[in-house]
């Protein structure tokens, strides 16, 4: 074991001096990382650097969801098992009348020489936590660059949407949940076709409509699906529920509260969507001939921050 | 810990390289456990704890560089933006090793108090760089990380303290 003499004067630059030096290191890291974004290599280096040690702490409970699967009584996996099959069978009629309407609509469309709708191609992931920041509202999923998944890309979940992959790791990417402070996205009310902006409120299970005129309608119980205005989500998702609606005199806005439906931690697996092709920008191109669709992928609809 | 002074002086053996190394890497699997919820506002940060009582305990071996590529870890694990931890990590830092004769001179127990404002301070920092960056404010149970951590203090001595034996002649850290 070496011995370490202290130092009886100490040389260098004073303790004050070196503080001030490594806050303004620090400070200049979260300028370059959240106003530039020019540390996103340094950080997916590093994010593969702890991979192992991620995967080590994964281990307890994926230890104990092991142990709870095992004892769980054969009874309990049938009557699931049934309940799914039910389910299938439900979707399966909806499912056929879908594919056959997306013939016609595409038969349509090429008749009035439009573009047709491209099949989004979507990944299955598995939900491995919630990201370890108190500030947003991330979840991270076992999906990577290795297996394609683009920033941006939308996430859903069996009840609807869950929110846009917004940063993308070797071996797992994090998506931000349509309820984080930083989240919007064009919606639609089901009933009668209103267009509004959702915004994401900061607490977990709770969407806002600001932007709504008081005199519009919009009731409670009301059924929020995308609009697909943005280019980026599909048009149709179920988005939510609209909880309360205040209409304030003294404001020009109405107050509207909604209730996500797929934005909510209890998924195991999400299906993670392809980001469309960006539509041709410049003149509408001629309606006689087809123009083909640009392979860029398209920009996030807010670009990702990070607490 | 060294005892007060009008405790009889019980000399410790000074830790090594490896222990102060092994320390933080437990500390940091423990970070990186699957937190959620409400357990993640009151989620210990034993980092900054151990760089607390690193600093005060083996002051040379630990560096203002040390708890600055410590807090960037904890930004990456975190996943969130690159320099917050960094920055109250190394305020942290600073305070340890500024107040670290004073703080040599209490109990366990009287240090656990009087550590807990270096922790407070790192929160502090990063809270108020977080609602710069016009983040949202987390649930009020996020003001009870700091205590919650320096409970963790008491336990520390017992962990990472090893007595000197007659075989293993001991030399004052």
């Amino acid at each position: 074991m070496a011995i370490r003499t202290p130092e009886l004067f100490s040389r260098g630059p004073s303790p004050l001096a070196r503080l001030v030096f490594y806050c303004a290191l620090a400070i200049a890291c979260i300028v370059v990382d959240y106003r530039f974004h020019q540390l996103d290599a340094f950080r997916k280096a590093l994010t593969v650097l702890i991979y192992p040690l991620q995967e080590a702490a994964n281990l307890p409970s994926l230890l104990i969801e092991t142990v709870q699967q095992a004892i769980e009584s054969p009874q309990a996996l049938q009557a699931e098992n049934d309940l799914l099959r039910a389910r299938l069978l439900q979707e399966a009629d909806s499912a056929q009348q879908f594919h056959a309407a997306e013939t016609e609509l595409n038969a349509l469309r090429a008749l009035l020489g439009l573009r047709q709708q491209q099949p989004a191609s979507h990944a299955i992931a598995e939900v491995i936590g919630m990201a370890r920041t108190p500030f947003a509202q991330k979840i991270l999923i076992s999906l990577g660059q290795n297996s394609g998944i683009q920033p941006g890309a939308p996430v859903i979940s069996s009840e609807g949407l869950v929110g846009q992959v917004t940063a993308v790791n070797l071996f797992n990417s994090e998506v931000t949940l349509l309820t984080d402070k930083n989240q919007a996205l064009p919606v639609m009310v089901v009933r009668n076709g209103l267009r509004a902006m959702a915004f994401g409120s900061g607490a977990p299970g709770t969407l806002s409509l600001p932007y709504v005129p008081i005199a519009s309608d919009v009731q409670a119980g009301d059924t929020l699906v995308t609009s697909g205005i943005d280019g980026l989500y599909p048009p149709g998702l179920s988005v939510g529920q609209v909880k309360s609606v205040e209409r304030d005199s003294s404001s020009a806005f109405a107050k509207i509260q909604c209730v996500p439906t797929g934005a909510v931690l209890r998924h195991r697996y999400v299906l993670v969507l392809s980001v469309p092709p960006r539509p041709q920008e410049g003149p509408l191109p001629n309606l006689d001939e087809q123009a083909p669709a640009e392979t860029l992928p398209a920009k996030p609809a807010r670009k990702p921050k990070k607490p | 810990m060294a005892s007060p002074a009008h405790e009889p002086q019980i000399l410790k053996r000074p830790a090594t390289r490896r222990l102060v190394a092994t320390s933080f890497l437990v500390a940091f699997l423990f970070m990186l456990l699957p937190w959620s919820g409400p357990w993640l506002l009151l989620r210990p940060d034993l980092m900054v704890l151990l760089l607390v009582y690193w600093t005060i305990r083996e002051p040379m071996l630990m560096g203002g560089w040390i708890a600055f590529c410590l807090g960037i870890l904890a930004d990456t694990a975190d996943s969130s933006t690159l320099g917050i931890h960094a920055l109250g990590y190394s305020l942290s830092y600073f305070l340890a090793s500024h107040f670290r004769p004073r703080i040599l001179s209490f109990y366990t127990a009287n240090q656990a108090l009087h550590i807990l404002p270096f922790i407070f301070a790192s929160q502090l920092v990063t809270t108020a760089t977080a609602l710069i960056l016009k983040f949202p404010l987390p649930d009020w149970l996020w003001w009870l990380q700091s205590p919650f951590t320096a409970l963790f203090w008491l336990v520390l001595p017992a962990l990472l303290e090893r007595q000197g034996a007659l075989s293993d002649p001991p030399r004052v850290s």
